[in-house]
């Protein structure tokens, strides 16, 4: 990523978001999908997080990955999203009808009907950390939780996992 | 369980597929900030942040930026878009903003009527208020203040209730206080009635003014891209029944000092969310409260015997507080989910405490 293209989305220009859109728009999408669940509010995350952007930008320090800031952004935005549906849950990762891509198989649907049934504070440990490859620690500073925590929960998801797949066969 | 099947689950998730972003996102994304949209993004700092309070400062943050939600995400027009300050108020429930389409709901218990006003008192009351998240991480820091004291509004004896909010921004490395502008509110002296009530930020104006009959309201928003909104609504109910301002902890504290609690009773009250205009929807939501028990609690304010009260929204318990049986002061306030959850314990309150 060049800082000339981060300086130009600082400024405001809209061909420089575009280009950053197309740069990073489809993996900040399904991030935000496999955190959220649904089409839908992965939409409005991935919407509100590069209309937000040029502003926010005035905040990036740049010291790191411009990539991994801007995960971590998305993430956060995404999961103020899951607070503020007060744990509603909704249709979750639409169906497989809807699943894009290589063919499904059995055991794909079945792992992801079985991620999809895990209570929010395991999910969301387990996506960031086995599907996203965060580090526990990093895990623990995105979600405001311990280390330890996260750690736990991980064990906790893998464990469930693992279960809801044995009973399903 | 084995190291097999777990190394299997793992590979198993790397592969799970997720859906590309539809194709006119991009162009919703333009849209949206052409038509001066603008959404305050979480500050990510590589130093330790609970991430609840910035959820919480970036929802406040969308309140003055007006956030849209919906799949469509028309550009906005000042006639329909005030519905979008009701999506972007992330922590409140949806219901107590009472947005809801068709009439108000029905009042769970008979509405209340004809408040003993000479029961409320003036007095300065002090919060902290604290957060826990996962039941690991409690974040205090947050001290709400009460000022109630006499005054008059248009040549009528009345209350003025002034709130101020002040927390510590725990991740901040300076640990430095924000201060949210107080918010101030008129009552009637006799019927504890909404008067006015009204909010100044560096980029918002909020005034609620009562009649009798009716609630006005209107939001003025500065800045780079300055909107307003003025709209009005029939109130429910009587001309003197209470009436609560907002769904808010504190809202009701005033209110409390003059309801009859007791053994099993219970009373609804409307509250006033937004009124904006939302077509068909209702501004107004009735607060079931429900005496359910009596405690004596201690906090850093004192010992008290108490009331714990319950208070619905629909069929949600979004509140229980704790009202102190000889003055109606509010003592203490929870609400919360299974993994997130905030109270509020009375710290200090003038008239001393007894």
């Amino acid at each position: 990523m060049s800082a000339a293209l981060i300086e130009a989305v600082r400024a405001g220009s809209p061909e420089a978001l575009a280009a950053l859109y197309h740069e990073h728009g489809a993996a900040l999408y399904r991030l935000a999908y496999r955190l959220t669940g649904t089409r839908e509010e992965a939409e409005d995350v991935v919407h509100d997080v590069f209309v937000g952007l040029p502003e926010a930008l005035a905040h990036y320090e740049e010291r790191g990955k411009f990539t991994s800031w801007l995960k971590r952004v998305t993430a956060r935005v995404a999961l103020i999203r899951l607070r503020s549906r007060q744990r509603r849950r909704e249709v979750s990762l639409d169906g497989a009808d809807q699943q894009p891509g290589p063919p499904v198989d059995a055991n794909v649907i079945a792992l992801e009907g079985a991620v999809n049934s895990l209570p929010d504070s395991l999910r969301l440990v387990i996506v960031l950390k086995e599907v996203e490859g965060y580090s526990h620690g990093e895990v623990a500073e995105l979600l405001g939780i311990s280390v330890a925590a996260s750690r736990v929960r991980a064990a906790r998801a893998l464990a469930r996992l693992r279960k809801a797949l044995e009973d399903g066969r | 369980m084995s190291n097999d099947t777990v190394d299997a689950i793992r590979r198993g998730l790397r592969s799970l597929a997720a859906p590309e972003p539809p194709p006119a996102l991009l162009e919703t994304i333009m849209a949206s900030r052409d038509s001066g949209i603008r959404v305050v993004l979480p500050r990510v700092r590589r130093d330790y942040m609970p991430w609840i309070l910035a959820a919480f400062a970036a929802a406040a943050a969308a309140v003055l930026v007006i956030n849209p939600r919906g799949r469509e995400r028309p550009p906005v027009h000042s006639e329909i878009d005030y519905q979008d300050i009701a999506a972007a108020l992330s922590f409140v429930p949806r219901a107590a903003l009472a947005q809801q389409t068709g009439p108000p709901r029905t009042p769970r218990y008979d509405l209340v009527h004809h408040l003993d006003g000479s029961r409320a008192h003036a007095g300065t009351w002090t919060y902290d208020i604290c957060t826990t998240t996962d039941d690991v991480l409690t974040t205090c820091g947050t001290r709400l203040t009460r000022t109630v004291r006499e005054a008059q509004r248009a040549a009528q004896p009345a209350w003025v209730m002034i709130q101020r909010v002040a927390y510590v921004r725990g991740w901040s490395s300076t640990k430095d206080t924000i201060y949210v502008p107080p918010d101030t509110t008129y009552f009637a002296r006799q019927t504890l009635r909404p008067l006015s009530w009204s909010l100044t930020g560096d980029r918002i104006h909020v005034v609620r003014q009562f009649a009798p009959d009716s609630v006005h309201e209107a939001v003025d928003v500065t800045g780079p891209h300055p909107r307003s909104w003025h709209s009005s609504a029939k109130l429910p109910g009587a001309s003197d029944d209470p009436v609560v301002l907002r769904w808010a902890r504190f809202d009701v504290a005033l209110l409390l000092q003059a309801l009859p609690l007791a053994r099993g009773w219970q009373g609804s009250v409307y509250s006033v969310g937004l009124i904006g205009r939302v077509p068909g929807a209702s501004p107004f939501a009735p607060l079931d409260f429900r005496v359910v028990g009596s405690e004596r609690i201690n906090v850093p304010a004192g010992r008290f015997d108490c009331w714990r009260v319950e208070v619905q929204i629909g069929d949600e318990t979004v509140m229980t507080f704790w009202a102190s049986k000889d003055r109606g002061w509010l003592i203490k306030t929870k609400q919360g989910e299974p993994d997130w959850r905030t109270e509020s314990t009375l710290l200090s309150a003038t008239p001393p405490a007894p």
